[in-house]
């Protein structure tokens, strides 16, 4: 199966009002298919996470997206979620008063809304709740404190792929930027897409931690390098990566 | 600096009742001559809230309508008509009443006295319809009780074009070892909508030694309504008071409290909400007075101001000169929903003891935008996500609450204070 589930075509991208970031960014994901994306600090990496979420910070110049044929451009950050985009931060946000448990209910049912279907009540939720915490091995009273408040990083990250064993996404976007990133946490991440894992489904992982990939094993690996893919390849691409560092690509896009 | 008031005057629409056992005329007419000397509004204390631009020049004064009361368990309810009369005239086979009467008028007028603010000599000279509400029992489950006080606009008068201004009161006894628990609502009759009318309620509230009052204020009146409430609490050694005051309605609503720490390891925890829309003022003013040692006060108010109303808060904690080991908190965030809307938070520190550990803080800030984008790129609508971080701001002081109807009217506040938002961002 080759139909396209996302099409990103000569995308310009900035901060608004500051410098461009993204330079004529190029990339497709057949359905099914996990890519992951690597490149340096300063490559452009987060704003193409944030960007693909719809943040208002971003502003896009020129290029396209298509989501499932459509432009994703023109949905509202609400919209790309209901629609089936997730993108799971590297910092989840904490949100202290908002019950853990109630905003993952929220979030299924708006969800499901979209889709047409009944909401969920709440002992219909906990039945499905109970499976996917178990299955990222988090404890149910993790649903009665506040969203991500003082959670542990691992914590935070296990709430990440909850969600979206819960929304199950068609295309997850994996923000794993920062190179200061716990092993630990990176282990849960890589899990978790590898077991979302689906014919029906997409993942992109933005990374620069090269290791995220011995825990998920992606389909094609691309180099991000000053706003642009300057190299792609398979898998073992990653190790490569690992072992060399990025600048034998740079130096050799800077030359050509 | 001195702002110039507009003096307000109140015409009584009413004979001032004969001699009774509670408020003698003499007393009455002492508070009256009082309030005419002095001008309501006129002071420091007032300084961010211009009642004499906001009110009406002249009040005419009308009966306040009978509250509405629901009672459980062990607890005496006498208006102020029925123990002025059991005081006159006593009546076989009600001693027990004509006790809590008595009791009730060696108490009335010596916590929110006429020397405090011109309102409390307003109340004292002109009041008629008061509640007393008495427990002394110590045992079983906590009696409550629950009094909807509506602020009518009245009955129209021919002889006036004045706006009607009811003046009403409470006196709560929670006596020795007693345990209480009191709701008071501020409401608006449905329906009406159009009032300019002004409503004025004093509460005194006694806490004996280790006795345990629970109190609940919620002012949800029209937005077209002004009121001026004042609290004044006294609690005795070991006596708790746990009050939750919320100020959601009026046009103009000020809600002041007086609460002294007079016995030794008194308790007083109030927390607060008040919600504003449109023009609204919504002004808390608090003092709280730690006289003895080893009292512990707490204050959390907290704020969400939209449309371009302004919301106050001024927290005064005075610590008296023998008072050692008070520890007494303060905390005052705001959330600022639309560029009109205004806080200004005053938190004011008077101690005269070196043994005290008082902390205050105070924020004004605006709904977080991360968390905002974090809720939305999980599907909610900004509208959605704009809702569950203001209840959840708001939810603190909420969730202790009780009262299904009061936390619906508090919830409908909260909307109301967001589609403020939402109509800018359309």
């Amino acid at each position: 199966m080759s139909e396209m589930l996302l099409e990103i075509k000569d995308l310009h991208a900035r901060v608004k009002d500051g410098a461009e970031i993204i330079k004529g960014l190029s990339l497709s994901i057949p359905r099914g298919e996990v890519h992951a994306i690597m490149g340096p600090n300063g490559s452009g990496k987060s704003t193409l996470s944030y960007v693909l979420a719809g943040h208002e910070g971003y502003e896009v110049t020129s290029g396209s997206i298509l989501y499932q044929g459509q432009d994703l451009l023109e949905m509202s950050t609400d919209e790309r979620a209901r629609e089936g985009v997730f993108l799971a931060f590297q910092y989840p946000v904490e949100i202290p008063g908002v019950g853990n448990g109630y905003f993952l209910r929220s979030i299924l049912n708006a969800r499901r809304a979209h889709q047409g279907l009944d909401e969920l009540n709440p002992v219909e939720f906990m039945k499905r709740a109970r499976v996917a915490l178990e299955s990222v091995n988090l404890k149910p009273d993790m649903l009665k404190r506040s969203v991500n408040e003082g959670f542990s990083g691992g914590e935070k990250k296990r709430n990440e792929v909850l969600q979206m064993a819960l929304l199950e996404p068609t295309l997850c976007v994996l923000d794993e930027t920062d190179s200061g990133l716990d092993i630990d946490a990176l282990r849960v991440v890589g899990q978790g897409v590898e077991a979302l894992k689906s014919p029906e489904r997409s993942s992109l992982i933005i990374t620069h931690f090269p290791r995220l990939l011995d825990h998920v094993t992606p389909h094609k690996v691309h180099v991000l390098s000053d706003g642009k893919i300057i190299h792609s390849g398979e898998h073992a691409l990653a190790g490569e990566l690992e072992a060399r560092g990025y600048e034998w690509l740079i130096n050799g896009e800077a030359s050509r | 600096m001195r702002r110039e008031e507009p003096q307000v005057s109140f015409e009584p629409a009413l004979e001032l009742t004969p001699a009774t056992g509670l408020l003698s005329q003499a007393r009455r007419a002492q508070a009256r001559e009082r309030f005419e000397r002095a001008t309501l509004g006129k002071s420091e204390a007032w300084w961010y809230t211009p009642l004499g631009k906001r009110l009406s020049p002249q009040y005419a004064l009308r009966d306040a309508v009978a509250p509405q009361l629901e009672t459980k368990g062990a607890v005496s309810v006498l208006t102020f008509a029925e123990a002025s009369a059991l005081i006159d005239t006593p009546v076989e086979g009600a001693e027990g009443a004509r006790q809590t009467a008595i009791r009730a008028s060696e108490l009335l007028g010596s916590l929110a006295t006429e020397e405090g603010e011109a309102y409390c000599a307003l109340n004292t000279a002109h009041v008629e319809r008061g509640l007393i509400i008495y427990a002394h029992s110590t045992e079983g489950e906590a009696p409550s009780v629950r009094v909807t006080w509506p602020v009518t606009a009245g009955e129209a008068s021919e002889a006036s074009s004045s706006p009607t201004a009811t003046i009403s009161r409470t006196l709560i006894i929670c006596e020795e070892g007693a345990r209480l628990s009191v709701t008071e609502r501020f409401v608006s009759p449905e329906g009406e909508l159009i009032s300019s009318a002004l409503s004025a309620h004093v509460t005194e509230l006694w806490v004996g030694a280790r006795a345990q009052l629970t109190y609940l204020r919620a002012q949800t009146t029209a937005l077209t309504h002004h009121h001026v409430g004042r609290i004044s609490a006294s609690v005795q050694e070991r006596g708790q008071l746990t009050g939750t005051l919320l100020n959601l309605g009026g046009a103009l609503s000020r809600v002041e409290v007086e609460a002294s720490l007079e016995g030794e390891r008194a308790d007083v925890t109030l927390n607060g909400a008040f919600t504003g829309s449109a023009t609204q003022l919504l002004d808390q003013h608090l003092t709280l007075r730690h006289m003895s040692p080893n009292c512990t006060s707490a204050q959390r108010f907290k704020g969400l101001i939209g449309g371009s109303a302004r919301g106050i808060f001024t927290g005064r904690v005075y610590v008296a000169e023998g008072a050692s080991g008070t520890r007494a908190e303060q905390n005052n965030p705001n959330l600022i929903l639309t560029e009109g809307a205004r806080a200004m938070t005053r938190p004011q520190l008077e101690i005269y003891n070196d043994d005290v550990e008082c902390s205050h803080g105070a924020t004004v800030g605006q709904l977080d935008e991360r968390a905002l984008f974090y809720l939305r790129s999980r599907g909610l609508t900004q509208a959605v996500a704009e809702r569950l971080l203001a209840e959840a701001f708001v939810g603190e002081v909420l969730s202790e609450v009780r009262d299904e109807q009061v936390v619906a009217e508090a919830q409908e506040a909260i909307q109301r204070a967001l589609k403020t938002l939402e109509s800018l961002e359309s």
